[in-house]
């Protein structure tokens, strides 16, 4: 559910023909909806995560739900931060992947558009050994 | 950490080592520190396979291995501290021959014994370092929780297909595990090895990434990964690192922890604490491969594979309708929920997720069979192949 949301939904708000206003409404539609999945604890490994939105102009017709400089924060040191390019490199990757498994931590992936207390911009859990 | 009075080499062990006390960092004072000291590794699979080899080699005077499998057939794609010659036999019995054949100047200890919230602190106190190789959320807590209970550093790996992690979680110096992730994830939200697979060689990387931490740390030498989280991809054959922070809310290793005992690590993940791929629905749910074949005889019944395409080439039962786990929720329409049906994954994992989704959707003549296709392999079409 949630992952079928993050994997699809986001990408096809990104075309060139969608008004920037329009777009901009479904992406945060589709934030307020991972915020809210995030808070009711399906994402039980970020509960503490806070969900913010980052947006920019529309360059190319890509909308950008991002992210000047969204940054994992916390005072530990931690330093990445992502731009509109990163956004859309993981937006693509994360389209990439079918799993719906890991869908949902896709969505964390999208520590793009998060920014934790204190979790790290972990890929995602795994646990094999 | 380490013992007060070292031990000496003997003639033997100094041309044994002899590479080691070339390295100005390790040196004879650094090996007879290895020497004095003691490693436990929980798990002897994936993991624990290059760990206890490159510990023992290394000359880890004391090296303590936990396990209560045994060795499978599948298990040697990987677990190579194994041998054909072995399966069958404990993992921790097959591990300490091949250890003490490489280096029998070292003491291994083997606990054939789940660990578990009633032994782990007995047999976790007199090791140095813990190196946690295990393949579940449950057991991975319960390292965790227990390194920070005995003040000892965990060495942490984890793999999956193509990804690793490595890291040092030492709560005297950094976070713990629980720092980063305080909750396990939900049931069923991250596949194990045993469901999704893991390429062959990624554990003797990450591995071997575990080894040389755990060497490390016990010479005091180097800047293990204390507050970093190593991130692997074998595919982009990429290293990214993650700095972590110590979280002052963490329930255990926190300055107003409140987990103070080990717990039921069972019931926190909501698993087992194995990742053997043995799926049951419970009583009521499950069918039998042998009365599936008998009921299939005389009833119309659908069946559905939820496994991925990639798996029908292996192994498949005529007539059955494919919709892979990740997309069934989106394909519900094209069932009919009226229709008898009889869900099967590999081994039962996977089609147990997938009845409860169909149960939720307002299916009721669903049943799971119970141990999948592998089951219906082995007790009614031995010409299918068990993988």
């Amino acid at each position: 559910m949630l992952q079928a949301v993050s994997c699809n939904s986001l990408p096809k708000m990104q075309t060139s023909h969608r008004a920037q206003s329009q777009s901009i409404d479904k992406i945060e539609d589709f934030l307020s909806f991972a915020e809210a999945n995030i808070k009711r604890g399906i994402l039980a490994t970020v509960e503490k995560m806070e969900t913010r939105v980052y947006r920019s102009g529309n360059t190319d017709g890509q909308a950008e739900a991002a992210v000047a400089g969204a940054k994992i924060a916390g005072g530990s040191g931690l330093s990445q931060t992502y731009d509109g390019q990163e956004l859309n490199r993981q937006v693509r990757k994360d389209r990439e992947e079918k799993q719906i498994n890991l869908g949902a931590l896709s969505v964390l992936r999208g520590s793009i558009f998060t920014r934790s207390q204190r979790h790290a911009d972990f890929e995602k859990t795994i646990v094999g050994g | 950490m380490m013992q007060p009075m070292l031990p000496g080499l003997t003639r033997d062990e100094i041309l044994r080592y002899s590479r080691h006390l070339l390295i100005p960092e390790v040196g004879l004072a650094g090996q007879r520190k290895l020497k004095g000291s003691s490693a436990l590794i929980i798990g002897t699979g994936g993991l624990g396979s290059p760990v206890a080899l490159y510990l023992a080699a290394a000359g880890i005077g004391r090296i303590g291995l936990v396990d209560y499998d045994v060795v499978d057939s599948s298990n040697l794609q990987r677990q190579v501290i194994h041998g054909t010659s072995t399966v069958g036999k404990l993992k921790v019995e097959s591990a300490k021959a091949r250890m003490l054949d490489l280096n029998p100047n070292i003491e291994v200890d083997a606990y054939n014994e789940p660990y578990t919230s009633e032994n782990a602190l007995r047999i976790a106190k007199d090791y140095d370092i813990l190196l946690d190789g295990t393949d579940n959320f449950p057991t991975r807590y319960l390292s965790n929780d227990v390194a920070v209970f005995l003040g000892k550093p965990n060495v942490y790996a984890s793999i999956y297909r193509f990804d690793g992690q490595v890291s040092v979680f030492y709560a005297k110096q950094g976070p713990c595990y629980r720092c980063l992730f305080p909750e396990p994830p939900p049931p069923g939200l991250v596949p194990s090895c045993a469901e999704g697979g893991v390429l062959g060689v990624l554990p003797g990387t990450i591995g071997t990434l575990q080894a040389t931490e755990a060497l490390k740390v016990l010479l005091g030498i180097g800047e293990p990964l204390i507050g970093k989280l190593l991130l692997y991809n074998a595919l982009d054959m990429s290293f990214d690192f993650v700095k972590l922070k110590k979280n002052p809310n963490c329930r255990v290793c926190g300055p107003h922890a409140d987990i103070k005992e080990l717990i039921d690590y069972e019931e926190f993940c909501g698993v087992p604490s194995h990742d053997h791929d043995e799926g049951s629905a419970g009583a009521g749910w499950d069918i039998s491969a042998l009365e599936l074949s008998s009921r299939l005889k005389h009833n119309h019944l659908k069946l559905l594979d939820v496994r991925e395409p990639h798996e029908l080439q292996i192994s498949a039962l005529p007539g059955a309708v494919n919709i892979p786990l990740g997309t069934l929720a989106a394909r519900l329409s094209e069932l009919d929920s009226a229709e008898e049906m009889v869900v099967f994954c590999k081994a039962g994992t996977r089609s147990t997720r997938a009845l409860e989704l169909l149960v939720s959707a307002g299916f009721k003549k669903v049943k799971n069979l119970k141990g999948g296709i592998n089951a219906w392999a082995k007790d009614v079409d031995t010409s299918l192949p068990i993988y």
